[in-house]
Parts: C-alpha cells; sequence; structure tokens
C-alpha cells in the first residue's frame, strides 16, 4: 500500500528504514534489506541523502544540507521517492496521537510501524512491535486501516466504507468510523497528521 | 470481550488495590484455595488426584482455619482481592460455611470449583446469600449418565451433581459447567451444551485431559486427544458451536496464537493471558504452591503456612522470582517470536511444566505446531508479509 503526497514535497519528512545495511563502494553504495534479504544499489547522489537521515528529516532540511551540489528540493524529493520505492527509506507524515480539537476536520493516518496480517476474510491483526500491542481488527476495521494508509478525515473514511459495504447505513457508518478512530487514536495505532502537512 | 469465565482464575485485571510490595514484585491478587485435598469421587482423569473418600463426605487433609485466616491477614496487605475455593471437592471441608462467610467477611470476592453432589437448597442458598460466591464452576462431562458415573467413579455422580446445579441456579447461582474432554466423550459436545441450557447453566467452558495427574494414565490409555483433535476442537467450540448456541457462553483455553481472527474477535482479542504472576495456590496441606499443581510436583512448593511467612515467601521464593523475570521477557522457542506472547505468557504454565519441565515455555500445543510447520506465520513477529506503508 502506498500512500499520497501529504503535503508540498520540501515539507515530506522521511527516515531511513529500520532493517537496512549500507555498505560503501566508492562513489555508490549497497544497501541490505535485512527483512526481505535484498540488495539494492544506489548512486552517489542518493548516498548522499542517505548521510543525512539521522532521523527524521524534511526533504528541505537535506536539501539545504546538501546544498549548492545537492540539485534543490525536486531532486531530493524525487532521490528519496524512488528510494521509498525500493523499501530503502520510509515516509513519514507530521503525525502526533493527540486527539484534535476537531475531530470532524482533522486527518488520519495509520501508524507506520504497525504491521497489519490478514489472516482471512473475518478480519486481521494489526501488531504494533515497539508498544507490544495487538489489535484484532473486522472486516470494517481492516477496511478502514488500508484506507488509512494516506491522511483521511472521518468524512472521507465513512464515504469510502458506503461505497464499499454496499447499503451499510450512513448514520451507522458514521458512528463506526468515530468510534474506530477514537480507539485507535488513544491506542497509537493511528495518528492524526497535523494542518502543516 | 473475554470475560472471567474464559480464563482458569477468572481474575479481572484490575482487581487488585495497590499492594504493598517492592516494584518488581506483583500483587498477590488471589488464592486457589485448595480447600480438602480429599473428594467423594475418584475421577479417571483428575490432574490434582485427590484422596478419595469413599461414599462418605469426609474430608482428606484440609487446610485448617486458623492457618487460612492467618494468610489472608497476610496477603491482604500484598493485595488480595479474590479466592477460588477449589478442591479436592471444597465442600468436604468441615468448616466450608464457616470459611465462605470468614472470606466474604474479609472483603474478598469468590468462585468456586466443584461437583456440585454435596450442594444442597440450603448451602446454595446461603453461598447466593450470605457470601461474595458469584461464579461456580460444576464438572459435568456427559450428558449421559452411566458415561459421566464411568469417568467420576461413582454410580450416581451425574444425578448428584445435577440436583446440585438445580439448587445453584434455584438460587440465583448459574454455574459455568466444565467438561473434561477426551476420546470417548468428544462426540457429545453439543448434546452436553443442550443439557446445559435444559438446567439454565451460563456457561460451558471445555478442557481437554492433560496428560497430568490420573490423566497421564488416560492418556497413556490413547484416550488423550491428538494435536489434530485438540486444534478441531478447539476451532469447534469457539466456532460453530458457538455460532448455534448463542445465548450460552462457550469457552476453550487455547493459546491466542492458535485461535483464528474470528475466534478472537469473539473472545475480546488475545488479553485473556493466565494471571499466574498475581496467583498463590494453597494447599490442603497448608502448603503454598504454584497454583494446584504443586499437589503434584513438590519442587513447585514453595513453603508451609504456619512455618514460613507468606510474604517473604511471595517475595523472595526463588521459583516465583524466577518465573516473574522470566515472564518479563524475552520469552523462549516460537513464543519469543509471538505476536501475542505478552499477553498469552506463555499459556498455561502448570502445563508447560508438565510437558518439558519449565513454567515459562512454549505450550504444548505452539510447540507442536511449530514442530510440524503450522503454527500461523501472521503471528510471528518476525512475519514480513503485507506492511502498512503510509
Amino acid at each position: 500500500m502506498r500512500g499520497t503526497a501529504v503535503s508540498e514535497a520540501a515539507d515530506l519528512r522521511y527516515a531511513l528504514r529500520a532493517d537496512v545495511a549500507i555498505e560503501d563502494f566508492g562513489e555508490r553504495a549497497l544497501v541490505l534489506l535485512c527483512d526481505a534479504l535484498e540488495l539494492r544499489e544506489i548512486n552517489g547522489a542518493s548516498r548522499r541523502i542517505l548521510a543525512q537521515l539521522d532521523g527524521v528529516r524534511t526533504v528541505a532540511d537535506i536539501a539545504e544540507k546538501l546544498a549548492p551540489a545537492g540539485g534543490g528540493p525536486a531532486t531530493v524529493a524525487a532521490a528519496l521517492r524512488e528510494m521509498e520505492k525500493q523499501g530503502i527509506v520510509r515516509r513519514t507524515a507530521i503525525w502526533t496521537t493527540e486527539r484534535p480539537e476537531n475531530m470532524s476536520d482533522a486527518k488520519y493516518l495509520a501508524n507506520p510501524d504497525v504491521s497489519f496480517r490478514q489472516e482471512d476474510d473475518e478480519g486481521g491483526i494489526l501488531f504494533h512491535a515497539e508498544a507490544d500491542a495487538v489489535e484484532v481488527i473486522n472486516p470494517t476495521a481492516t477496511a478502514i486501516w488500508k484506507f488509512l494508509a494516506a491522511p483521511r478525515t472521518q468524512a472521507e473514511i465513512v464515504a469510502h466504507l458506503c461505497a464499499t459495504f454496499q447499503g451499510a447505513p450512513p448514520a451507522q457508518v458514521a458512528q463506526d468510523v468515530a468510534e474506530f478512530i477514537a480507539a485507535f487514536l488513544k491506542k497509537g495505532f493511528v495518528g492524526v497528521v497535523e494542518a502543516s502537512a | 470481550m473475554t470475560e472471567p469465565d474464559d480464563t482458569c482464575d477468572g481474575l479481572a485485571e484490575n482487581a487488585s488495590p495497590a499492594a504493598d510490595l517492592p516494584r518488581d514484585v506483583p500483587a498477590l491478587k488471589m488464592f486457589y484455595l485448595y480447600l480438602s485435598a480429599g473428594c467423594n469421587l475418584h475421577c479417571r482423569h483428575c490432574w490434582i488426584t485427590p484422596t478419595f473418600v469413599q461414599g462418605q463426605p469426609v474430608p482428606g487433609e484440609c487446610l485448617p482455619f486458623d492457618l487460612l485466616a492467618a494468610a489472608v491477614a497476610e496477603a491482604k496487605p500484598l493485595g488480595l482481592s479474590a479466592v477460588k475455593l477449589t478442591g479436592g471437592e471444597p465442600t468436604l471441608h468441615p468448616e466450608f460455611r464457616k470459611i465462605a462467610d470468614f472470606l466474604t467477611a474479609a472483603g474478598l470476592d469468590l468462585s468456586m470449583e466443584t461437583n456440585a453432589t454435596l450442594i444442597d437448597r440450603d448451602l446454595a442458598t446461603h453461598l447466593r446469600q450470605k457470601t461474595n460466591l458469584t461464579r461456580v464452576a460444576v464438572s459435568l462431562d456427559s450428558p449421559d449418565a452411566a458415561q459421566h458415573d464411568a469417568f467420576r467413579g461413582r454410580k450416581g455422580a451425574f444425578d448428584d451433581a445435577v440436583r446440585g446445579i438445580g439448587h445453584l441456579v434455584a438460587a440465583g447461582l448459574p454455574p459455568q459447567i466444565i467438561m473434561s474432554v477426551h476420546r470417548e466423550n468428544v462426540d457429545r459436545l453439543e448434546a452436553l451444551i443442550e443439557l446445559a441450557v435444559r438446567l439454565g447453566a451460563r456457561a460451558v467452558k471445555f478442557n481437554p485431559v492433560t496428560p497430568s495427574g490420573r490423566g497421564a494414565d488416560l492418556h497413556r490409555q490413547g484416550l488423550g486427544l491428538s494435536f489434530d483433535e485438540l486444534l478441531a476442537l478447539n476451532h469447534r467450540i469457539r466456532g460453530p458451536l458457538q455460532d448455534r448456541h448463542p445465548r450460552i457462553r462457550l469457552s476453550a483455553m487455547v493459546p491466542p496464537a492458535m485461535a483464528s481472527v474470528k475466534e478472537l474477535l469473539r473472545y475480546g482479542g488475545d488479553g485473556a493471558g493466565c494471571n499466574v504472576r498475581h496467583i498463590l495456590g494453597l494447599l490442603g496441606t497448608g502448603e503454598m504452591a504454584m497454583c494446584g499443581i504443586g499437589r503434584n510436583v513438590p519442587e513447585l512448593c514453595f513453603g508451609k503456612l504456619g512455618r514460613d511467612r507468606l510474604r517473604d515467601v511471595w517475595i523472595h521464593h526463588p521459583v516465583l522470582r524466577q518465573m516473574r523475570a522470566d515472564l518479563r521477557g524475552p520469552f523462549p522457542g516460537v513464543c519469543g517470536d509471538c505476536i501475542h506472547a505478552g499477553r498469552c505468557l506463555t499459556h498455561c504454565l502448570a502445563q508447560n511444566y508438565e510437558a518439558g519441565g519449565k513454567l515459562v515455555a512454549p505450550s504444548p500445543l505452539c510447540a507442536e505446531a511449530v514442530r510440524r510447520g503450522v503454527f500461523p506465520a501472521t503471528r510471528r513477529i518476525s512475519w514480513r508479509g503485507e506492511r502498512t506503508r503510509p
């Protein structure tokens, strides 16, 4: 599942994935994706970008650090997008698990550190490794979870569910969504994307 | 949601007040009170192997009231809030009522496991009206009297149990029925559920006979359930049987890793693990033990009431300290790679010990699943399937 862009390119935030190891070979480098046991080769420009990813950094931050040779935010953003596709970096939204003042207007996003495990049509399991927490979710919650791969408002989630589950009463769906968001926000499985994102 | 009946202990997570203990020592929330080491039945599969008391309700070794009273006084500052009355047959204790009344006056929540054969109208009414007893579990292994009696080792046990259940229901204490499942009665599950409904029981729990105590003989005779039968049994109980009998709660203790998503949803997620960290068994002999397994396994007895201070035992006994350390993880074997381990806590420590001599170890069911290559990959922390990448 891939999310959509959550802000202008310069504001996008990235982090090195936790399961990668980098071996330099002159200008280039090999990246070992330890979980997948796969290798990726990256060029010198991408390697210099990775050198700046000591934590979560915005595209603008990295571009500024690499200036003037780095090529500017657009170049950095393109390289990061490519490395995200390769599983080397992950994009992180500016998000918080604080309950927003206005639940209706806020945009919500699935916690990228939570893994989803679908087993059958009955639903699936969410595992938050850092918190050592498990949530077992039914098919409706599964649909919500998948939809939250990108930032969504509650209204967007309700519309998506009503389109997915034909005949579901919108008022009931809205209530279910509100309860899901409130519960999963509290548990840290879902975050709120801040307005600037 | 997970209900107390679904677990071995029936102990609510938040049931205990703050305890006066070092930070790394959990509250002692519950006694498993093996009031009598004797029983008036001689069940072929009993894991406790109580002394058989032929016919008359003469107790075997009984926990002296004064020792119990002193133990309660010692344990309350440690967080004691609940007691499970069990045995042997707890009602065989000559001071059973006095004990129930005393524990009630001490403000403790009570539950009880009984064969119900000695429960009459007066006792049931007393327990309901005068004590804190809220949950009773009654053993009933078959809807067929002859089959039940054969396994319980006494003719008339079925009729006596059904009569006792009737008194409990009439008094307002509808019990949970516990069926010990083995190869000879595994085809009677649904009939037993229907009987439980007719009798007014509120729940049925299915405990496969384990190779402990007399159950070991049953397994040697080939009457224990195989791995495949156990899995099928658990799925059947928590799936189609519960679907067909929605008005009565059915449960089977199974490690959450071996339960389907539907079953986990039905039973409130994976949070119904053993509360063994908060439980101390008191045997009829006055020994303090790991739940009831201490009766069969002397090394899991930690001291004796009247001779050793309960507080010292709870805080310092090396077996308890080691168990607590082990339960903090990392967990051994497949549990170290299981997403449920933090709640499951390796499931039933008594069964683990019987199976392999270690308390904190993969449950026999999970270990066998690993050996057969059928442990669900999606329950492993190391699983590398679909990941959410916003």
